[in-house]
């Protein structure tokens, strides 16, 4: 069974009784482990497509299955609390709490969590060990570069151990050479601790780290193609 | 998600907003200060009061002339009466009349000042008896003695002093057998009173004696007193004895309708009543402008939170999208302002009990009497429930608020 399974999905945005069709039609099927790029131009539909299968918006029309049940089928609280256990967030820009160090950024998902609070220091240690930022630990966003302002978001994603890590444009906001890095840690991730990801962008080098390709075009799948990367 | 958690949250989002928290808090810190000092003062005010009539004596029953006040300018209506004779105290000495009498004494209150040798001071003069203030008061002479049934009979001219008024006429020369002069007359010092401060209603230092039948003819030119004080012989039938004076009285003044009374009588029991009441009605008056600032405190804790709402949109959009359904985040920011109001609570307890404390001292030295200071618990646990219950009633709005975004328009916050 796929991880994700989306058939003709649909989504329309109205704004002042305009409707704007975001999505128009999306088929697709995730597996588990798998490495994805979703690139396009922007306004073509990835970032809505990518909120969808992050539980973060509802399709207007269309299926879409996550571990084999519906969207329909989760309440408010269930879509959180999948959120929450087993998916990551990684955002452009970051989002990390303001005024507030690295240790307590990480920890954040695992106040939303069960997890006993005597767990979480460790467990916030390791994700930041993972990203290789233990020397900055008690420092604030502010002190820290945007790589690795990067990474610790990443850290954050990975703290609950998630099945999927949704990136939406991870280095949109860094340079090159510090992008290359951030993927190589995607890289690892993926191939190493198998973790299933989902990265949006519009840059074709970071695109070409994925198994796999998908261009979207004005709310539809232009092309889904695999690279050769998976045999490395 | 477990409530400590939410705590934390709130905690730590207080703690990076350090100077608005205090600033914000700041409305309810003085509104709770305001409970604080308002209560404890008004507490200690009543118990000061209350002990001052402690120590007129619980067998004390004042009659004055005229209808009772039933409010601050009707006592010039009483003390202008002259309903009480001589001929009223004769008949409440008959034991048929007043059985359980102890004791009578008239008074009569001398306008006015002394002086002795170019020096001037205006003190209470008191046209008594002397040995009054021995029997219900404790005060002896320091110095001399105090004059006698005799010297009303003869209406001697003959004074008693305090300490203060000793002091201002005398310094520390010697007080007894010189004469010191009231409304041009010649009065005999023949007793000075060690200082005792505040006795009952009076401050006893501050008191020149003189016989009432003495003060009646040379000084006022009247044949009235202006308050009677009777003693019961104790102070369970002080309700049957003033029965016992109203019935006499009526019958020396013909009077068939009470509510025509020209006198009217002041227990312990009525006054302490009497005292409570305009206190708490004093309390209730203050509270309702405490709680006016406090609504004002609560509306500046919702405005902040709207803005602190608005500023953390994205924090809340990226909370969500970690796993915070829209429960947690409403109770993130309540607790927020429920935190901020309890802490402005708290801060305003202690400045209160601060404030209600020096007011005690201020108290007792206008008083003359001890500093009767006690924490007010119940206005301590008031104010805290209170800035706690403020904290929720305008932080619900902003959190309900906060909790309705939309996680994706929440993360695209700019």
């Amino acid at each position: 069974m796929p991880l994700i399974e989306v058939n003709n999905l649909k989504k329309r945005y109205s704004i002042d009784d305009l409707e704007t069709p975001a999505l128009q039609g999306v088929s697709l099927d995730v597996e588990e482990g798998e490495f994805i790029a979703i690139i396009g131009p922007s306004g073509s539909g990835k970032s809505t497509l990518l909120h969808i299968l992050g539980f973060l918006d509802r399709p207007t029309e269309g299926e879409y299955k996550f571990e084999g049940k519906t969207i329909d089928d989760y309440s408010e609280e269930e879509l959180a609390s999948v959120r929450n256990k087993k998916m990551g967030f990684v955002f452009q820009s970051f989002n990390l709490l303001p005024r507030t160090n690295i240790l307590e950024n990480v920890k954040l998902p695992l106040m939303y969590s069960d997890i006993s609070e005597k767990e979480w220091n460790s467990m916030a240690i390791k994700a930041i060990e993972s990203v290789g930022l233990s020397h900055r630990i008690g420092h604030d966003p502010s002190q820290l570069s945007g790589g690795e302002r990067q990474r610790t978001a990443i850290a954050r994603a990975l703290i609950m151990n998630p099945q999927i890590i949704f990136a939406d444009e991870p280095t949109g906001n860094l340079d090159t050479k510090t992008g290359d890095s951030i993927m190589a840690i995607f890289d690892k991730l993926n191939r190493e601790e198998k973790h299933t990801l989902i990265i949006i962008t519009h840059e074709k080098e970071i695109a070409e780290h994925a198994d796999r390709i998908i261009h979207i075009k004005d709310g539809k799948i232009e092309y889904d193609i695999s690279t050769n990367n998976h045999k490395k | 998600m477990q409530a400590g958690n939410t705590l934390k949250i709130a905690l730590i989002s207080l703690q990076t907003n350090k100077l608005r928290s205090v600033l914000t808090i700041l409305g309810i810190v003085i509104g709770i200060t305001s409970i604080m000092i308002v209560m404890s003062v008004g507490k200690t005010a009543e118990n000061m009061i209350l002990g001052e009539i402690g120590g007129m004596g619980a067998e004390m029953i004042v009659i004055r002339p005229g209808k009772e006040p039933k409010g601050p300018t009707d006592i010039a209506g009483s003390l202008l009466s002259n309903s009480l004779k001589t001929r009223d105290i004769e008949a409440l000495k008959q034991s048929n009349n007043v059985p359980y009498l102890e004791d009578i004494a008239p008074a009569v209150i001398v306008p006015g000042s002394v002086s002795y040798a170019g020096e001037t001071y205006t003190p209470v003069i008191f046209g008594w008896t002397a040995s009054l203030m021995e029997n219900m008061f404790n005060v002896y002479p320091d110095e001399g003695v105090f004059f006698d049934e005799n010297d009303i009979k003869q209406k001697s001219n003959v004074a008693i002093i305090g300490a203060k008024v000793k002091n201002e006429l005398f310094g520390g020369s010697d007080a007894i057998g010189k004469n010191i002069k009231i409304k041009n007359k010649n009065f005999k010092v023949i007793g000075t009173i060690a200082p005792r401060g505040q006795v009952g209603f009076f401050n006893v230092d501050d008191m020149v004696l003189l016989p009432y039948s003495t003060a009646q003819t040379y000084l006022l030119g009247i044949d009235y007193y202006h308050e009677v004080i009777v003693m019961a012989q104790n102070s369970e039938l002080v309700q049957a004895t003033v029965v016992d004076i109203n019935k006499t009285l009526r019958e020396m003044h013909n009077i068939a309708d009470p509510s025509k009374d020209d006198f009217f009588t002041v227990t312990q029991e009525g006054m302490v009543s009497q005292i409570k009441t305009i206190i708490g009605a004093l309390t209730i008056f203050l509270s309702v402008v405490v709680a006016i600032s406090l609504v004002v405190g609560g509306i500046g804790i919702m405005n902040i939170m709207f803005v602190s709402v608005t500023e953390r949109t994205r924090e809340i959009g990226l909370r969500k999208a970690l796993g915070a359904t829209n429960k947690n985040i409403l109770f993130q920011f309540l607790m927020e302002s429920v935190l901020l109001t309890s802490i402005g609570g708290l801060v305003g307890i202690l400045l209160g009990a601060g404030f209600a404390y020096i007011g005690s001292i201020g108290i007792a030295k206008a008083m003359g009497t001890g500093v009767a200071f006690r924490f007010p618990v119940s206005a301590a646990i008031l104010g805290l429930a209170v800035s706690a219950f403020v904290g929720l009633v305008f932080g619900i709005y902003p959190a309900k608020k906060a909790s309705k975004k939309d996680a994706i328009e929440a993360l695209r916050f700019e």
